[in-house]
Order: C-alpha cells, then structure tokens, then sequence
C-alpha cells in the first residue's frame, strides 16, 4: 500500500519536475513592469474606470513578490508602447518584444549601471558568504566580479500584462464577469560586450470569472456569497439598483482577484523565478533552509525536495519528497517540515511547488446520536429519528500567511443530510436537513498523516414534506444554530490530494424559526420542538483537493 | 591440527581490513581555487563514499554519508597538494616512496583535520551515486601547506629549508620588474605603481619563507652594476642578469603585469614571474598567474594574480636549490688575461693551467666562454670549507701559483656570486 501510494506521489511530482535545470539557491531578480494594464480597446469599454483602476493596483500588489526587487520604469515609456499596440488586432509577443526592445533597455541599462544599485544586490546576494579566497580576506575586496556581474545584468525582466477580453452579463438571474488575458515575462540579456537583447521567457494566459445567482442564491464565490447569501436568505426581489451595482462591483472584483492569483501563482511556476534553497541543518523530518521571509518564503509554502543522482556519468534532477514551510523567520531561515520522502541530509536543494491556498473537499458519512421526536411531529411518522446519511461539501482557505499560524484553515461547509422517517400509514414524504457552516480547523502533521481539529457555527435546517392520510400537502422547515466541534485524521496522498475520516459533534440549539403549512395553512404555532435534538454526531469520510490554479504557461 | 590453525589465522589476516588502501581518498578530485595566502591555498575538493555494509547501506549513506563524504573531500584536497598539479610538494620519487611508508597513518581522518584550516559547513553540491548506496559531496576547503610541509619534514620524507639553509646558506633572491629595452628597471621600480605594488607583493611572499630579498631599487646598485658590466664585456646584455651579478643574489626574478578588459568593464591581470639562475642566467621557472575579472581593485587583483604564480616558481627554485646545493655554491669566475702581455704559446700554457687550476679547486665546474682574452667559468665551490668569495680566490691565487708561477692574479671585481681576476705576468 505504501508502495502504491509513493509511486502515486511520485509520478504526480516527477511527471512535473524531469531533468530541470541546474539546481542552485535563488539569486534575486529585478523586475520592471508598467503601472497600468494594457486592456484591448473592445475589452476597455466592457470594465468600468473604478475596475480598471482595481485591476491595475490589484495586479501589481500581486505581482511585486517579495522574490522580486521592483524597478519602475517610467509610465511614458509605457505610454509609447501601448499606443503603438493599441492599433493591433491583437497581441503580438514578438511586436512587445521589438517595442520593448526599442523603448525599454535604454532606460533599464540606466537602472542597472548605477554603481550604488550594483553593489546593494551584489552585496545581497553575497551577505552571508563567508569569506575565504584571498580577496575576501586579506584582499577586503568589495568583490564586484565579472561573474556577479553577469547574473546582475542578466537578472533583469520586463513583464507585460494584458487584458483581451472582458465578457459581463447581468441578467434577472445572474451577473456574470470573465476577465481573459495573460502576462508576458521578458528577460533582458547582456553578453557584457555591449550587446543587449531582449528574449520572451514565457507567455501565461489566464481567465478570471466570478459569478452571481439571484433565483438560486448562489454564487461560486465561496466564501461570502455561499454563506451569506444563504444566511440572509436572499432573493432576486430584495435588490435594488444600488445593490445590483455593488454585487456587479464586488463580481468584476473577484473575478479580476481570480485572474490575478492565476498569473501570480504561474509567475512563481517560471523556472527563473522558482525559490529554491539547501537544507542548512536537520532535525529529524525537520529541516532548516538558508533562506527566508525576505526572500519571499511564507508560512505553508509547499515544497519539493529535490535530489541530484549520477546515473551512467550523467547528473540527473528529481524530486523526491515534500513538505509545507512550518516556520519562517525574517532573516536568512526557515524550517521545511517534511511529508513524504525519505529522510534528507545537509546539502540537498528543495525546490517551490506553488499552488493556492484553497481546497475543495467533499465527504460522506452518517449522522447518528439525533432525536428528532416522532410525537413532536403530531404523529407524521411512528420512530424518532435518530441517523441518516448525506454528504459535505466544503472549501478552505490557509489563513497562514494573514495569521502567521501554519496549517489554520477558515472555509465553509454545505452539508446535506437524507433521512428515511418511518411514516405512518397513509403518510408519505421526504426529510433532510441543509446546513451551512463557518469553520476554522487547524492540522498538526507528523510527517503525511495529521490530526485535524476544527470548530464551526452555522445554520441548518430540517426539511420536512410530503402528503398527509387526507391527500393534503404539508410543508416543515425548521430552522437552528448549531455548533460544530469535530477531529480527525488526515492521510496525505499526494501534494494536492488527501483522505480524511472525521468524527463531528454538532450541538444544535433549538428551533429559532418554523415554517409549517399543513394544506395551505400556516400551522407553526401548532408545533413544539422542545425535546428533539437535531445536532447529532458524523462520521464522515472525505477526499480534499487543493484547488489548481487555472492557466496556460508556454 | 596445525595445518588447520594456519589456515585459520591466514584466513582471519586476510579478513583485516587494509588501512593503506582505506585511509587513502576515494575520489582524489579537486582544483585550486585560490592562493589564499603564501601559506594557505584554497580547493573546490570532491568526496566520495560508498558504504561498507552489507545490509542497510542506504541507512549508512543517510546517516554518514555527508560527513564521511566531505571527510573524503579534505583528503583529496591533501592528495591534490602532495601529489597532483604542475608543483606538488612531493616532487621526485624518493620523497613519494617515503611518504608511501607513512600515507596509510597520514590519511587517517584526525589527522587531515590538522592541516584543514577553512570547510564547507554545507556541501555545495550533493549527489547520490549508484541508486543510493554512495554519496558524492563538493566542498571549498582550505589547505595550510607551510604546516603540511612541516608536517613531511618531521616525518622526513622532505628535507627541510632549515637543514638546506643551515648546510649551503640562505638563498639570496634579487626581484626586479621586466624592462623594455633601454628602459631602467630600477626607475620602473621607482616610479611604476603597479610594479612597486608587484615587487613589494614577491617580498612579502619570499620573505615569509625566510629568503633574502633584495629589491634593487636605490640608485646605489646602479654603481655596482655599472662596475659589472664593465667586467662582462661581450656578455650578454640582459639587464636583470648584469644587477642579479652585481648584487650577488643566487637567483633572480623577474615580473611583468598585464591587465586586459573583461566583460562588464571588468579588469583582468596576469602576472608572469620568471625565476634565474643568477651565474648562468638559465631559466629555473615561469608561471604566469591570473586574477579574477572584477571591478576596479587593481592591487587586489595583482595581488591575487601573483600568489597564484609565486608559489610554482618558488617550489620550482626550492627544487633547483635543493639539487643544485649538493654540490655546493655556485660562483661565476671570469679570468682576464691581458691583452699582449703574453705570447701565444704562454697563452695556451696559460689557459691550460687556468683550466686545471678551476677542475681542482672546484667540486663541479663549467666552461661557458674562451678566447684569447678571457675564460668564463662557473665553479661549485664546496660551501663547507668556503662561504666566501674570498676563500675561492684564496684558493685559485694559490693553485693557479703553484700551476703557473710567471702569472699575477688580482681581483677586477668581487661580490657574493661573482669573481673577476685579472691575469698578468708575474713581475720578476
């Protein structure tokens, strides 16, 4: 089984990670990159001026990663380039390169021969290099060598973004946004003769979409629209103009969220951009690297841990392990603690997995421990009931990067619970219970297997309909709080993908509001609830799959 | 009974391990990076391991295999200093077979420790070998060579300086930067930065390894030297080779320092250092050093270049001293005969005594220039019944006497290495 599972891992993480380029620890690049996005003129009429402005910001927070040393070029040069553009049909890479090419690297030779920006990265890069040769030592040299030179001047991208085409539709059912574009990364190139060039490393393309449903009240934005809208209980008719405008805002604004995280996590997947580190230090599956926040680690940043092995006189580059960033400190360091893989040694490299940090999971099991009170429901069906079966649906985001507490995990759960009541004679229907919940969790790995702890509060309700003996039709929605406490086990089975088994209490409170029709009449003063328990304890057993970014890299 | 117990014992013998074949370096690969210092030298040195077990051995390599891998790496950085390159420190067979007797106790891993001054605590590369069962490390090691000298000496597998400079004297070594000609080192000297900066660097180096140096640059070796080569007409008219005579130093070394552009605007120099042999000016050794391509810095770059170059040529002249000194000391002895004053037939009989005279007094000689007027010689004289040139005159005055009693002899010219006699009839 274990066999299985790490031939699983590894062709999951090997298909990705064959003969990579040499491996080294990360040297900062410098990037420069415009203040404003192209968006084509048919897309630009589609997004308002705020959104525009949103995307602009949005993006470039986004994109200046800590990894990153920003250069800015100024705007007029951009302004060059995009009216040039702006009379294209479409993007062209090779005409951004020319233009790049023609406006550009005056500017950024400018940024990069200034002595005082040379020796602040060169030094950077050489702080904690201990000092040796003769020249380090009874030299006292400054050190600025050719060869530090040469990563210097070759260090330098330029990255394009662009918006192509932006879809909206708002409708009585839904409003509905689609951002499509993508993100050109340039690298400038300097042969130290004089010769400098611009070459395209890579082109992403993505999409953002973010949408909203009014009949349904529900909307794939997971976090705020699943939730709330199904506390606030919603419908098409309670908005307003106003409020049409402000979802429409808050759609345009996560779906450009959306399209930003996919280039952003693309941006990390470029291999110059890759961090990679060596293990300084072990302690057991713990394992100190010699880099840290400032070079753009963070807290449950996933890792491969690589490894270099000779085969038939030829070097080969594979992973061959995993694991999550358990802390990181500001200075040069951070702890890698592993998940899979064998135990490492000093001096083997690990290499950045980026992904999202939101995952999907679903899951079913069994309620038991419930006492729904037959002689409650005024003699509907003969047995209390006391289990039923349904399923989860749930989706988590780390808080470690906000919080700075790694494995802590806010997200909302959709659950459904099914029920077979046994009904009287001459009864009939059906009984489930919906429930919606905020949680937070929190995981405590040993190596792939974790403990998981969560606790959450939420709204259920417990549907009830059918016909009576008379032919007539009742409906019965009662509405509760609840309270959710629940542990389990969590199994890793690859970076992405794990299986969990959960024991969930859920302590219910009594019914803060009925809806009971019996016939066509209002009868929910007729019922009380005061004994029935509606909480229950689950056992549930569940898959959870980290959410992929979605993109094109070329 | 006893067969059995023999075969016993030889089986249990060949069980032992071998710990000449184990001590030694698995990998011997490494590559000079850096004179650090005149003492110290930095290598980018590889370690092997594999493991010795029979079950477990990729538990072995994942427990040991780093540190027994980067124990490896210092010794192959030692291997590669004793052994390999253009100047290892065990030159000639002699030396390497003693050291053969001893290797199996100097390779044991406490004992590199000691001439290891500076390792990687981190490898800079790791990479596993055959499936996992070996481990290859690559570290920055930094090897002090004056205490693994020390080290040889003690175990006398190499002679030391001491017992040579004790035996034959100290070695005296004129450094001058190479001239254009018509130019004057001693004002390149004087008046050149960067050769003043060059000179100053080869002092420092000969100095630490206790030569005497001497560095020509007052105007008062002009006087000696213009007095020379008075008495080395029709010599060659190599000026290095004319000061290092005037001196008196047993060896001269000679420097020029070039620098070309690199990429980036980066500078680049080469120092080429060439050592002579003072009486025959014959070439004993020339390396050229290179610096690293950097920015400004120019007398660290220099500096750089010439701890590169200084250490092969000065294990080339240590060698030429420790061969050469067995004989004794060199001196160049130019005989003078005044132009008339013999006839031809006393001319010859004349030559003929000369000749004589400088086979019985040296233990070595050679014959560089005759002609009618003078005989050009380069004597071995043993250093342990003279240390001075006054002796060696002492010696030929009395025996040219006795060989030829109608000459005269008196010195033209007299300095540690050099020896001018001017030959006359004897006045009746």
């Amino acid at each position: 089984m274990k066999k299985t599972v790490y031939l699983c891992m590894a062709l999951m993480i090997g298909l990705s990670t064959l003969l990579l380029a040499d491996i080294n620890a990360y040297s900062r690049k410098a990037i420069s990159g415009p203040s404003e996005i192209w968006i084509a003129p048919g897309a630009k009429t589609q997004l308002p001026p705020e959104i525009q402005t949103y995307l602009a910001e949005t993006f470039k927070n986004r994109i200046q990663l800590k990894r990153f040393d920003f250069n800015q070029l100024p705007d007029t040069l951009y302004t060059k380039i995009y009216k040039e553009l702006d009379t294209k049909p479409y993007v062209d890479e090779t005409e951004i390169s020319n233009l790049f090419e023609q406006y550009a690297i005056p500017e950024i030779e400018r940024i990069l021969n200034n002595p005082e920006i040379q020796k602040q990265r060169i030094d950077a890069q050489k702080e904690d290099q201990r000092k040796v040769t003769f020249a380090e030592t009874k030299g006292k040299s400054q050190n600025i060598l050719q060869e530090d030179l040469d990563v210097f001047f070759n260090s330098s991208f330029i990255y394009f973004p662009y918006i192509s085409t932006v879809n909206i539709i708002s409708d009585t059912s839904k409003i509905q946004v689609k951002v499509t574009g993508g993100l050109i990364w340039y690298q400038v190139k300097d042969d130290g003769h004089g010769h400098k060039s611009i070459a395209r490393i890579k082109t992403i393309e993505a999409e953002g979409t973010s949408k909203h449903r009014f009949e349904a009240q529900k909307t794939n934005d997971p976090v705020t629209g699943l939730v709330l809208d199904k506390l606030l209980n919603s419908s098409s008719s309670a908005y307003n103009k106003k409020d049409v405008e402000k979802i429409t805002k808050r759609v345009s604004e996560t779906a450009v969220n959306t399209w930003c995280e996919s280039l952003t996590i693309a941006t990390k997947k470029v291999p110059q951009f890759l961090l990679s580190a060596q293990i300084i230090e072990t302690k057991g599956i713990n394992y100190t690297l010699n880099m840290g926040k400032r070079e753009g680690m963070d807290l449950d940043d996933a890792y491969q841990i690589m490894d270099v092995e000779e085969v038939n006189g030829e070097e080969k580059i594979r992973a061959i392990g995993f694991g999550y960033l358990s802390h990181v400190k500001p200075e040069k360091t951070s702890t890698l603690r592993q998940q899979f893989g064998k135990k490492q040694t000093i001096g083997a490299y690990v290499k950045e997995y980026p992904r999202t940090s939101t995952a999907f999971s679903l899951s079913l099991g069994n309620r038991y421990d419930m006492a729904i009170k037959a002689s409650e429901f005024d003699g509907l069906f003969s047995k209390d009931i006391t289990d039923g079966f349904g399923g989860s649906l749930k989706f988590t985001s780390n808080l470690a990067s906000i919080t700075g507490v790694s494995q802590l995990f806010a997200g909302a759960q959709v659950d459904l619970t099914g029920f077979a009541p046994k009904f009287e004679s001459g009864f009939s229907g059906n009984a489930h219970m919906e429930a919606a919940t905020i949680f937070v969790e929190k995981k405590y790995w040993y190596k792939s297997v974790a403990a998981v702890f969560n606790t959450g509060l939420g709204i259920q309700k417990f549907k009830l309909n059918g016909t009576t003996d008379i032919s007539q039709k009742y409906d019965m929605e009662l509405t509760s709080t609840h309270l959710n406490l629940s542990a389990g086990v969590e199994k890793l089975l690859t970076p992405d993908i794990s299986f969990f088994c959960i024991l969930e209490k859920r302590m219910a409170s009594g019914i803060i509001n009925s809806d009971i029709t019996v016939g066509g009449i209002d009868q929910s003063d007729d019922f009380s609830f005061s004994h029935s328990k509606f909480g229950g304890v689950t056992v549930q057993f569940g898959i959870n799959y980290i959410i992929p970014a979605k993109f094109k890299l070329r | 009974m006893k067969r059995k117990i023999a075969v016993c014992l030889l089986a249990l013998l060949t069980m032992l391990p071998h710990p000449s074949f184990a001590a030694l370096p698995e990998s011997r690969e490494a590559t000079i990076i850096d004179g650090s210092n005149s003492a110290e030298v930095v290598l980018e040195a590889t370690g092997v391991f594999y493991s010795k077990k029979t079950l477990g051995k990729k538990g072995d390599i994942e427990k040991n295999g780093v540190t027994q891998a980067s124990n490896d790496a210092r010794k192959a950085a030692i291997y590669y200093i004793l052994y390999n390159g253009t100047d290892p420190l065990l030159s000639n067979p002699k030396e390497q077979e003693a050291f053969d007797a001893i290797q199996a106790d100097f390779f044991n891993d406490q004992n590199i420790k000691k001439f290891i001054t500076y390792t990687d605590e981190v490898p800079r590369k790791k990479v596993t070998l055959n499936g996992g069962v070996g481990i290859k490390v690559i570290l920055m090691v930094k090897v002090d060579r004056e205490a693994l000298t020390k080290a040889l000496v003690g175990y006398k597998v190499i002679a030391s300086r001491e017992e040579l400079q004790n035996s034959q004297g100290n070695p005296t070594i004129m450094v001058i930067p190479q001239a254009k000609k018509g130019e004057s080192p001693i004002d390149l000297l004087n008046s050149n930065e960067t050769a003043k900066l060059a000179g100053g660097v080869i002092e420092s180096f000969l100095t630490s390894k206790k030569y005497d140096v001497i560095l020509p640059n007052q105007q008062s070796f002009l006087q000696d030297l213009t007095k020379t080569q008075a008495s080395l007409q029709n010599q060659k008219e190599d000026l290095a080779y004319q000061l290092a005579l005037s001196v008196g130093s047993d060896i001269y070394i000679d420097y020029s320092v070039q620098y070309s552009e690199a990429a980036y605007d980066t500078e680049k120099y080469a120092v080429t250092v060439r050592a002579y042999e003072t009486t025959t000016a014959r070439l004993l050794g020339s390396e050229t050093g290179h610096s690293k391509a950097r920015k400004g810095e120019k007398f660290v770059s220099i500096e750089e270049a010439m701890q590169e170059a200084m250490y092969n040529v000065l294990n080339r002249v240590s060698n030429y001293w420790k061969d050469d000194t067995v004989n004794g000391t060199q001196y160049k002895v130019i005989f003078q005969i005044q132009p008339g004053a013999f006839s031809q037939k006393q001319t010859q009989a004349l030559q003929d005594a000369i000749a004589d005279t400088v086979e019985s007094v040296g233990k070595k000689s050679k014959e560089n220039v005759v002609t009618n007027q003078t005989m050009d010689y380069v004597i071995w004289f043993n250093a342990k019944q003279a240390n001075q040139t006054r002796k060696l005159w002492a010696k030929i005055r009395d025996t040219l006497g006795e060989n030829y009693p109608n000459a005269a002899l008196s010195i033209a010219n007299q300095n540690r290495k050099l020896l001018v006699i001017n030959v006359e009839p004897a006045q009746k």
